[in-house]
């Protein structure tokens, strides 16, 4: 047999990421020889950007388009490139692969699939019946199919629930109106019916197997450690828990499954294990099950091949933490692909260079923002950047948790170390990050958080006695830039949107009359929401009051395009280099996920007017918005490094060393960028021993040998 | 005045734990259960000496000596500490 190559698709690697990225690493990881190739529906899908994983790529129509259209697009692949099987991994398309298996056999196309008749039966709306029949404890689950049946649950429910849309999607509900919106808003994305289940406190646990004819083959047990407010695991680790597994055989045996599959539990408090979802796929976390010795999507190869596969279970202690990554190229790599055509190869020669050249003293650096989860803190990425040099300086993770989940990704930090959370009421902040700077050698410090800029500006003398380098604003330009008062830099010649501080629940009635729908409410000191009524307004403002605390802000929705611009300014306030990007790839959460670098004076204009204006020192980030016709409005400025900033070392403009350069008190000549840079997000669940974990958590540091 | 709470003579951490002690700091991996803990300086002090099958009253000893409080205040605080090991499953009485 020649070169198997093998069909992967889901490549929505956002928030809630789609599984083929994850198992695009699990095939590699079997068998190097394996060829694969993306079955991606758009050039929006961040997983199809994974350089050293795809070999080649085509587009297949969205799951919308239905079975028909999915078998004539395989028919024309088939036609003008190899494919020996396939593995989809979106729920949504699911029953069209199955649809059209007859068609895969005749075009000799193996894969290894449940019938319909199993993937109906593990419905979210009939899992009670499975539960029944399968013996498995499961939520009381009602299905709400009308609006008017939403309104009347709504008023009879016991709270917290969960509100699930049909396919994926939830979120928990406290109120009544709350109750109403959420369910409004699933309705809205995946249609009716909408489920509500109430809110069962515990511990979650995943099982993902792949089963052949009823037997389940191999499986993996994670225990979630961290998840989004989705509910999505972020970070989890692999146990050995034998009664998760044999619930799962049950599962498997009851629907005859065949193929990937995941079944979710939460370990209630009252001592029953709820089974709360049954996923029809492989999970997004499969690279852990891999890692942690059963490799799923190989085993679906192999059965869809025929070939005979070893029954296994993972074995405990691995961890996961998922961390978006980004990657750069020179123009959107994609751009050459067609709706009629596979194209080899089309990655690696456009991947971007990020490596700087550097001469002299490159020194030690500490970063702090490690945190590169769904929303992610800008150290990583800051750090990747001064990675990039050659040579680089030894990079220093400074950290307030020992799950943020840029610690774990390798080939990045020479140390990271454990600090005190800035509010403990013990105080010993200050001492404890100048001790650990010190201790670790450290001649310049870069902030990346929100929280961390005004304490090392407020430090700055102290730190620089102890012979660390900021770069940082001074209070007063911190305090001009913050979001309750950034509407006072249209005094200033700036465009902003028209904004409405709101203190209290009076002032926000005043605001939900006076502002035009939608618009968009936001916290004082991050999270933003558009709302487009009155109920929602209430739950959003109700939900970043709970976070954030008030003053919340409503502020004027502006259409148009939307930009990123950050640039670095000295110590006289002048910009020595700007980065501005086209945001393109955005997530339903409104996250930006992929963009383009892109000349544009009037917005680098903007960057310089704004660093001089307010007198600012140190990196910042304008978020702009341009209206076609008003044209560009600031929507936001943040006092440090965005977090797509790697995108300006694959530009050429390595932001993040100018920054250390000028803290150090060196001269540094204005950047140049390089317009049409393309980079994209991925999350990408880097994965180690739990053991990492423990050393950072013991030993408040961890080193070049667990790296 | 009621009698302080009976400790037993002998705990240990369950098998399937994998622990991590240092000087401040401790860290305990249920790999059944996946669950995590963090330990302060005298838990780490007090599970290490679990660990190693030290019996209760030789803990209760050693705490007394090294963090110079009162025994009725270590007894306190290693009752507190070993009752909830053995709650979340992390430890077991192997001689009561």
């Amino acid at each position: 047999m020649g070169e198997i190559w093998v069909g992967v698709t889901g490549f929505y690697t956002t928030e809630n990421p789609h599984p083929g990225l994850a198992v695009m690493r699990a095939l590699r990881r079997a068998d190097p020889s394996w060829r694969i190739l993306a079955l991606t529906w758009d050039r929006l899908s961040t997983g199809a950007y994974a350089e050293g994983l795809v070999d080649a790529h085509a587009f297949i129509p969205y799951p919308a388009a239905g079975p028909r259209p999915l078998l004539k697009r395989i028919e024309a692949v088939v036609a003008a490139h190899p494919l020996d099987a396939v593995i989809p991994t979106v729920d949504a398309e699911l029953p069209h692969w199955l649809a059209i298996r007859p068609g895969l056999r005749r075009l000799g196309v193996g894969s290894c699939l449940p019938t319909m008749t199993a993937l109906r039966a593990r419905e979210k709306r009939r899992l009670p019946a499975l539960g029944r029949l399968a013996g498995l404890a499961v939520p009381d689950t009602l299905v709400l199919s009308t609006a008017a049946a939403v309104a009347h649950a709504a008023g009879t429910r016991k709270y917290p629930q969960i509100v699930k849309g049909t396919v994926v999607d939830s979120t928990v509900v406290h109120t009544p109106e709350e109750f109403r919106v959420a369910a409004w808003q699933l309705a809205a994305e995946w249609g009716y019916p909408v489920l509500a289940q109430p809110l069962i406190a515990g511990e979650e646990y995943d099982v993902a197997g792949v089963a052949r004819r009823g037997e389940l083959i191999e499986a993996a047990v994670m225990k979630k450690l961290a998840v989004t407010n989705k509910g999505t695991a972020w970070a989890g680790v692999t146990v050995e828990e034998p009664h998760f597994v044999a619930l799962l055989r049950r599962i498997v045996a009851e629907l005859r499954w065949d193929g990937g599959i995941e079944a979710e539990f939460i370990a209630g408090a009252d001592g029953h294990l709820y089974c709360f979802e049954i996923n029809p796929r492989l999970p997004s976390w499969v690279a852990l099950a891999c890692d942690a010795g059963v490799n799923l999507p190989a085993a679906l190869v192999q059965l869809a091949l025929g070939e005979d596969v070893e029954p296994g279970v993972a074995r405990p202690g691995r961890l996961f933490a998922r961390a978006l990554v980004e990657h750069t190229f020179a123009g959107n790599p994609l751009a050459a692909l067609t709706e009629r055509t596979v194209r080899r190869g089309l990655l690696p020669a456009a991947v971007a260079t990020a490596s700087t050249p550097v001469v002299g003293r490159v020194g030690t650096v500490a970063i702090t923002g490690l945190n590169a989860a769904d929303n992610p803190s800008a150290g990583l990425t800051v750090a990747r950047c001064l990675r990039a040099l050659a040579p680089a300086p030894r990079l220093i993770g400074l950290t307030h948790e020992v799950l943020a989940t840029g610690i774990y990704v390798d080939g990045v930090w020479d140390e990271v170390r454990l600090l005190p959370f800035p509010s403990r009421e013990d105080g010993g902040y200050v001492e404890a990050l100048i001790a650990q700077c010190r201790d670790a050698g450290t001649d310049c410090l870069i902030p990346t958080l929100d929280i961390d800029v005004p304490i090392v500006a407020w430090m700055a003398d102290r730190l620089a006695a102890a012979g660390i380098a900021t770069l940082v604003p001074p209070a007063a330009a911190l305090a001009a830039a913050a979001k309750v008062r950034l509407p006072e830099v249209v005094a200033r010649g700036f465009r902003v949107p028209r904004t409405r501080p709101i203190s209290g629940w009076a002032e926000l009635e005043t605001a939900i009359d006076e502002m035009t729908m939608p618009f968009v409410l936001k916290g004082p000191v991050a999270d933003a929401k558009p709302v487009r009524s009155a109920e929602e307004a209430h739950v959003v403002a109700r939900r970043l009051a709970a976070s954030w605390g008030f003053p919340l802000l409503a502020q004027e929705w502006i259409a148009g395009e939307e930009y990123g611009v950050a640039a670095v300014a000295d110590r006289a306030h002048r910009i020595v280099g700007t980065v501005v990007v086209r945001k393109e790839i955005r997530s339903p959460n409104g996250n930006t996920w992929g963009g383009t670098t892109v000349t544009d004076r009037t917005l680098e204009g903007l960057a310089a007017s704004f660093a001089e204006a307010l007198g600012w020192i140190g990196p910042f980030e304008l978020e702009v918005i341009r209206h076609p016709r008003r044209g560009p409005f600031v929507i936001e400025a943040n006092p440090r490094f965005p977090a797509w900033i790697y995108l300006s070392a694959g530009a050429g403009a390595n932001l993040p060393w100018a920054a250390v350069r000028l803290a150090r008190g060196e001269r540094v000549s204005a950047l140049r960028t390089r317009p049409g840079t393309f980079y994209v997000r991925q999350a990408w669940d880097m994965t180690a021993s739990v053991e990492r974990m423990a050393a950072l958590s013991v030993e408040g540091k961890v080193g070049r040998d667990v790296f | 005045m009621s009698a302080p709470p009976r400790l037993p003579a002998q705990v240990r951490l369950v098998d399937s734990v994998r622990p991590r002690f240092g000087p401040d700091r401790g860290f305990l991996f249920d790999e059944r259960s996946g669950r995590v803990f963090s330990l302060n300086g005298s838990g780490a002090f007090a599970a290490a000496r679990l660990h190693e099958r030290r019996p209760i009253a030789e803990v209760l000893a050693a705490m007394v000596e090294t963090f110079e409080v009162d025994e009725p205040t270590a007894h306190r605080a290693l009752t507190a500490f070993v009752d909830h090991l053995l709650r979340e499953g992390v430890a077991e009485v192997i001689d009561g």
